[in-house]
């Protein structure tokens, strides 16, 4: 009997253990917050993964004794709201800059481009100026403003749209279609990774954001996740078990987000590569 | 009724101190029910003046009207026209029923219309048993026969066609060039049809519009432009292979600098008599191409390749010496700026 597998190359070993090690610091903190999640308070300097009375307890006052549900609910709306805003508003620009030609078209693209280059925190003082101005302060629609549009959507959707044959767009012409119907029934069914990709990263992002949800809001019941477990965290002392318990279950959106969507994060991100 | 107007079209792209010259001061009238092919060399301006036609395209100046009315201004959905793309054009994420019904639905018409009508152009293309695929599921002859279906089923008053089979292989080419030819007698719609392959238009034109550099050559018949070229441009472009252009032989005919022949009318001269009106010539044989009906055979003559399509088998070696008869009743002459003579 001869074993036909191939010897594995010195190379692979050298990838396989970079890729674990690089594996093992992304997911001990994950695997702490969970364990964290099931000790009592004066456990959670202790380094057991498992604690030796693993307790329910922190889920049942999280859900029963906080606004953490309401939070929840404010996170989804907040990140689900802005993720259709950013669809919508991102591919109808990206469109008109790939694929109709009129004066100005160079000077809008750099200039939203621009955009990217100023950081959030360069931008949170404006936006909270305007919030305050327009009577937004502490309210969902303050929350959601800044991210109805981004140059970063704009940016993708505009050099996916330039890969759409322009022959389509004349067919529908020909067929009678209107230009608006063109764009949704035409030109956005043929950039579906690329809209998967941004929904995706849209979702996250708001669903992570933690400094503007910070400013603009001050009622426990405007919170989002991030703002509402920064809550648990006091002058003097820091209820992490809950911090922990709250950030496990904010996890499972982009658990599931990631386990339905995953094939389009990849084929978006690859695409998003090839289209420069 | 549907004939087309072409009145002192021009087309030119860029600013106005840099513009660019593509269709210079066309006029052409297409008769109703005419099959009229476009053909040129590539960047001759034919498919920016069909996409014109279409209204994907502007007009720098001129009037075109379709059916006596002026449709500069109109949008491609109101000029009763229907276009079938190089490429197909057919929508990916749509199956053929939906890719067909597409412009009748946009047109808000009655359902069972709809279908009643894509049924019965899909029977006349053979290709009811397609109706539930995408198109990335068709073959190449398959995806040309739904575009023209998706054309056909808005009942145009003009087709439009943008090389349709330049994307297909040779033989199916070939059988699609003949099914749209026999599309043309079923349906009868004036046709304007584009194209850069010269067999093409030569087997499906009414009339051909020979176009160059923006510019109309000639206008005619396939028969017409074969047997009498207006240029030595139109003279080379038509036929295949296409005709040999050799320096006027001394006392042909005064001024002439070019003789042209085409290679059907050059034979192997023998020993025997030469017919009334031929001339003998001797060269080199450089290549021979045996078709099994015919053989190609180039030959040097004098520094300049010319080429002999000669009946049946002929057989010969690179590097001998033949004797080849012009029949000179056939040759056409041509000036210095390519004009006839």
């Amino acid at each position: 009997m001869t074993d036909n597998k191939a010897p594995i190359s010195p190379k692979k070993i050298i990838i396989w253990t970079f890729l674990f090690i690089g594996a093992v610091i992304m997911m001990t903190p994950i695997i702490f917050m969970f364990s964290a999640s099931f000790k009592y308070n004066d456990q959670i300097y202790e380094l057991a993964l498992i604690s030796s009375e693993p307790t329910l307890s922190n889920y049942i006052y999280l859900f029963e004794n906080t606004e953490f549900l309401r939070w929840f609910l404010n996170s989804i709306s907040v990140a689900l709201a802005t993720t259709i805003s950013v669809l919508f508003f991102d591919s109808l620009v990206g469109y008109t800059l790939a694929k109709f030609k009129f004066k100005g078209r160079k000077i809008v693209f750099v200039l939203i481009l621009s955009t990217l280059m100023i950081p959030t925190e360069m931008l949170v003082i404006p936006w909270y100026i305007l919030a305050r101005d327009l009577g937004l302060l502490d309210s969902y629609i303050g929350l959601i403003f800044p991210g109805i549009m981004t140059g970063f959507g704009v940016f993708l959707m505009k050099q996916f749209f330039e890969g759409v044959p322009d022959d389509y767009l004349d067919a529908a012409r020909i067929d009678g279609v209107g230009e608006f119907r063109i764009f949704t029934d035409v030109a956005m069914p043929l950039v579906v990774p690329a809209l998967s990709a941004l929904a995706i990263f849209t979702f996250l992002g708001n669903w992570t954001a933690f400094l503007w949800p910070l400013i603009v809001t001050s009622s426990a019941e405007i919170y989002t996740v991030p703002v509402g477990l920064a809550s648990f965290s006091g002058e003097f002392q820091s209820e992490w078990e809950m911090i922990m318990t709250g950030a496990a279950v904010a996890t499972l959106p982009t658990l599931i987000i990631f386990l339905f969507l995953q094939r389009y994060i990849i084929r978006g991100v690859i695409l998003g590569g090839l289209k420069g | 009724m549907a004939a087309v107007t072409l009145s002192n079209i021009s087309k030119t792209y860029g600013e106005k101190s840099a513009a660019k010259m593509i269709i210079e001061d066309l006029n052409l009238d297409i008769a109703d029910k005419e099959f009229i092919v476009l053909v040129g060399p590539s960047g001759c301006g034919k498919s920016t003046l069909l996409r014109m036609i279409a209204g994907l395209e502007d007009i720098t100046k001129g009037q075109i009207s379709i059916d006596d009315r002026v449709v500069n201004n109109l949008e491609p959905k109101d000029r009763d026209i229907a276009f079938v793309f190089q490429n197909y054009a057919l929508y990916p994420h749509m199956n053929v029923y939906k890719n067909m019904a597409f412009g009748l639905r946009a047109a808000k018409m009655d359902k069972r219309e709809i279908e009643y009508r894509v049924q019965q152009v899909a029977a006349i293309l053979e290709i009811e048993e397609l109706m539930f695929r995408r198109p990335a599921e068709l073959s190449g002859g398959q995806r040309q026969r739904v575009a023209i279906g998706r054309a056909m089923v808005r009942d145009p008053s003009v087709f439009l066609f943008d090389e349709p089979l330049s994307n297909l292989d040779a033989k199916l080419r070939a059988s699609m060039r003949a099914e749209i030819k026999k599309l043309h007698q079923t349906v009868k719609t004036t046709i304007i049809y584009v194209t850069h392959d010269q067999v093409e238009a030569m087997t499906l034109a009414d009339r051909i519009v020979i176009l160059k550099d923006g510019i109309i050559q000639q206008i005619g018949t396939p028969m017409d432009v074969y047997n009498d070229p207006a240029n030595q441009f139109v003279a080379g472009f038509i036929g295949s292979p296409e005709m040999n252009f050799i320096r006027a032989p001394k006392g042909v005919a005064d001024g002439c600098i070019t003789l042209g022949i085409r290679p059907e009318d050059i034979i192997i001269a023998g020993d025997a008599p030469l017919p009334a009106g031929h001339k003998k010539i001797k060269g080199t044989v450089t290549v021979t191409e045996p078709l099994g009906a015919e053989t190609l055979l180039s030959v040097d003559y004098s520094g300049t390749e010319i080429t002999a399509k000669i009946p049946g088998l002929y057989i010969a070696n690179p590097g001998d010496d033949i004797k080849l008869a012009l029949n000179m009743q056939k040759a056409f002459l041509f000036n210095e700026k390519g004009e006839r003579v």
